[in-house]
């Protein structure tokens, strides 16, 4: 982990006047520019931030990392040079402390040096305590230094890269939760966490091992809805919640909403339906393949989730109300938006089915120049038009 | 005075996915849909023979295509032409050459690098009767801009330098005339350009330009006239056609839910009227529509004395311009396709298709279909959501 270097020895003739060295000296002694540049480094420690073997804790190495930090600087008067990462998507992030070398545009990196190492910090007092957190619980301990959450989940994300860990909550450390569901069936998880039924609840924390356990006989099917509105109602609605498990992510959704549909695809009986309902916009669509693809993590994505609306036609068809009211004009970002997305669309690796119906939805609202929101839906109904729905569903082969 | 159409032949499922437009011209009917292939289905059929047997296929884009013009013309020394463009969800424009004896297609790169980078949405092209005056090809951008080129197809090579012995040669090539910028950014969804040198380009907004092809100055602007919706730009125009001489202009655009279709007057940019059906309907108060839907493709006859109007009512309906009468109406059913294997009445995710909107509608001068009576009768072709090709003639005078 930790490799010293030798201080140079220095030019003959220079030893009686070490203090008063000029760069005239040292360029006269040295007649390259590489040469000039190896004996103007300062000894230093390289400390690399490395895979964390399971038979060391994260605490451990964490400590150990500090103390090499700290020694180099209280005890061994050496700078210091942090490697982190490697693997991952960010590359590899080196750090000096104190900064020498040829000075580059973004200036020296102290702050992240500070940031990063107030991390491992805290990190390591939370898994102390084993106490669990949130990003935003993480960022508030030190405000002025972080200055924004994102510094603080780049950083964190970083870390976890670094030490080859699966995820985040493995420092103790975890999102928010953001996504709400509603469960038909009694939910257990990690041995003694139970879920109640029929009561709108945060998406439980869990982790990558965590089980999940149900008398699943009494769920028939999963539904994701874009919007906690419509979540809400339809939660309210006993034919549909006394059988269905509801999961909203309120928008984009977040990781861990997006991890407990991953568990429960995994854990729910074959005959399970898993469904999305989205707005008829391009975003709703974007959503959608959100949920049900991931290019980075499988852990991440449901590909067992069918896309089946909000659809375009059907709020067309929808006479109850007026169109003025049901249908918006597509502006010009939506439109620019939907293209890329299009584009995208036809790469992504999902089920034909489901890729077929995205695009074709995404065509029909750049052709009609129109976009629609869910909630417009037979006339502001959501659950009437669900209940039509299912008995499509039910009557057809999957 | 009623006219009737009967259906001569068609092709269900003619594609993979919706079908959004159709031209025709006198060797092919062209079609172009979201599966993103390009088909030209051969006019002259014997009676007996299968659409699906003689038709060109061409994948031009993986989005999908939304807009397709063709041009066929033979021009001096015999020397004939056949054009393809068609425009992507992507935004660009493609353009074939169409070899006719053997079918194969040579794909055309006329516009330049930076005409390239623009984003389009409709095009078209003008075919001139005058030997002196070149062809024309239009585009519409999505900011708004309309673009136009001359299209040069004949390079009379001299020879001996005798200019009386040119030997005309097949080049092809396009020469930017220049741009009608849109006053604001807006949408520009469709475009046409007159035999009297007028261009028309509707908006998403509702308004129409007419401009000078000599001058590329706006001579006329005329507002849409439907039931405003809560958005104050529910009247999207749809299409835009001048009749054959030029003395015309068709505008067809939403009223809500309806479509409804204007005739302007080019010369003083005089609103003729509506071409509406009376309704019954205790629902609205302003009732005058010319489709139970938004109108997506309008097109006169040759003559100039009818006009087909297609819409999301699937229905062709056709008009007596003189009287501003409806003199045919034709309703399509998905079950109408002959193959009975070919009928979609209900595509993947269960959405009904039993009365198709129609989505392109063209009409067939004589002497271009083959079979009983293509020579003596003017025909209608049209392309509807599930999937199909529909031709029909009138009857009688067999």
């Amino acid at each position: 982990m930790c490799e010293q270097k030798q201080p140079l020895p220095m030019p003959s003739g220079l030893n009686r006047v070490i203090l008063s060295d000029s760069l005239s000296d040292y360029m006269s002694h040295n007649h390259s520019r590489v040469k000039l540049e190896e004996t103007l480094t300062p000894s230093h420690r390289k400390i690399k931030f490395m895979k964390v073997e399971e038979s060391r804790s994260i605490k451990l190495e964490i400590d150990i990392l500090l103390s090499l930090t700290r020694n180099a600087i209280e005890q061994q008067d050496e700078h210091f040079v942090l490697h982190v990462g490697g693997q991952g998507k960010t590359g590899k992030t080196i750090l000096c402390c104190p900064y020498y070398g040829f000075e580059k545009m973004k200036g020296p990196p102290i702050k992240q040096i500070a940031v990063l190492l107030n991390l491992l910090k805290c990190i390591s007092m939370k898994i102390k305590t084993h106490d669990l957190c949130t990003v935003r619980d993480v960022f508030y301990l030190n405000v002025e230094l972080y200055q924004n959450q994102k510094i603080v989940a780049t950083w964190l994300r970083n870390i976890v890269d670094a030490f080859e860990l699966p995820q985040l909550d493995a420092l103790g450390i975890v999102a928010a939760q953001k996504g709400l569901f509603c469960t038909p069936v009694e939910l257990r998880f990690d041995f003694n966490k139970l879920i109640a039924r029929q009561q709108s609840s945060l998406v439980p924390l869990i982790a990558a091992s965590t089980e999940l356990e149900a008398d699943w006989s009494g769920l028939e099917r999963v539904i994701v809805f874009e919007k906690d509105a419509i979540f809400s109602k339809v939660a309210d609605h006993p034919s549909i919640s006394e059988r269905c498990m509801l999961v909203t992510g309120k928008g984009y959704p977040d990781w861990l909403t997006r991890h407990f549909l991953y568990k429960l695809m995994l854990f729910c009986p074959d005959r399970v339906f898993f469904e999305v309902y989205t707005d008829s916009d391009p975003y709703g669509i974007d959503i959608a393949l959100k949920y049900i693809h991931n290019d980075i993590k499988a852990t991440y994505q449901c590909p067992r989730l069918n896309y089946r609306g909000v659809l375009m036609h059907e709020v067309i068809a929808n006479k109850d109300s007026p169109a003025g009211l049901r249908l918006l004009n597509l502006s010009s970002r939506d439109f620019a938006y939907a293209k890329n997305l299009l584009r995208k669309l036809n790469d992504v690796p999902i089920r034909t089915r489901n890729k077929k119906t995205l695009i074709q939805e995404l065509q029909r609202q750049m052709f009609y120049f129109k976009k629609a929101e869910m909630n417009t839906i037979n006339g502001s109904n959501f659950c009437d038009y669900f209940l039509i729905k299912i008995g499509e569903t039910t009557s057809q082969k999957r | 005075m009623s006219k009737l159409f009967i259906s001569t032949t068609n092709c269900g499922k003619a594609h993979e996915a919706d079908i959004y437009g159709v031209s025709i011209s006198n060797p092919y009917t062209a079609t172009i849909s979201g599966d993103g292939y390009l088909k030209l289905w051969k006019n002259k059929l014997i009676d007996g023979d299968q659409p699906r047997d003689h038709v060109l296929s061409k994948f031009v884009h993986k989005t999908g295509l939304h807009h397709v013009d063709t041009f066929h013309s033979v021009e001096k020394g015999g020397l004939e032409i056949y054009l393809v463009s068609c425009v992507s969800f992507s935004g660009q424009i493609f353009i074939y050459s169409v070899d006719l004896a053997s079918g194969s297609f040579e794909e055309l790169n006329l516009l330049s690098q930076e005409e390239n980078l623009k984003s389009y949405w409709c095009i078209k092209f003008f075919k001139s009767a005058d030997q002196a005056a070149s062809h024309n090809l239009i585009a519409t951008d999505v900011k708004g801009s309309t673009l136009v080129w001359s299209l040069n197809t004949v390079n009379q090579k001299e020879q001996d330098g005798n200019p009386d012995d040119a030997v005309p040669q097949r080049d092809i090539h396009l020469y930017s005339l220049g741009e009608i910028p849109a006053t604001e950014p807006k949408f520009a969804t469709s475009v046409d350009i007159s035999a009297k040198g007028a261009i028309a380009t509707g908006f998403q907004d509702g308004s129409v330009v007419v401009s000078q092809l000599a001058t590329l100055r706006p001579i006329y602007n005329f507002e849409g006239f439907g039931i405003k919706g809560t958005d104050e730009s529910s009247g999207t125009v749809r299409d835009v056609k001048f009749s054959p001489l030029g003395g015309l202009l068709a505008v067809a655009n939403d009223s809500g839910p309806y479509g409804t279709v204007t005739l302007y007057e080019t010369e003083y940019g005089e609103r003729i009227g509506n071409l509406t059906v009376p309704t019954h309907s205790t629902q609205t108060s302003i009732a005058n529509f010319t489709h139970d839907g938004w109108v997506f493709n309008i097109s006169f006859n040759s003559t100039g004395e009818y006009l087909a109007t297609c819409g999301y009512d699937a229905k062709i309906r056709v008009w007596d311009i003189k009287q501003r009468e409806r003199v045919s109406t034709l309703n399509i059913s998905a079950g109408d396709i002959e193959n009975e294997e070919d009928i979609l009445s209900q595509d993947e995710i269960g959405d009904s298709l039993k009365t198709p909107p129609v989505m392109g509608v063209t009409f067939i001068n004589k002497g271009v279909r083959g079979g009983i009576g293509g020579d003596t009768n003017e025909g209608l072709a049209c392309v509807c959501l599930d999937r199909s090709v529909r031709w029909f003639r009138e009857a009688g005078g067999v």
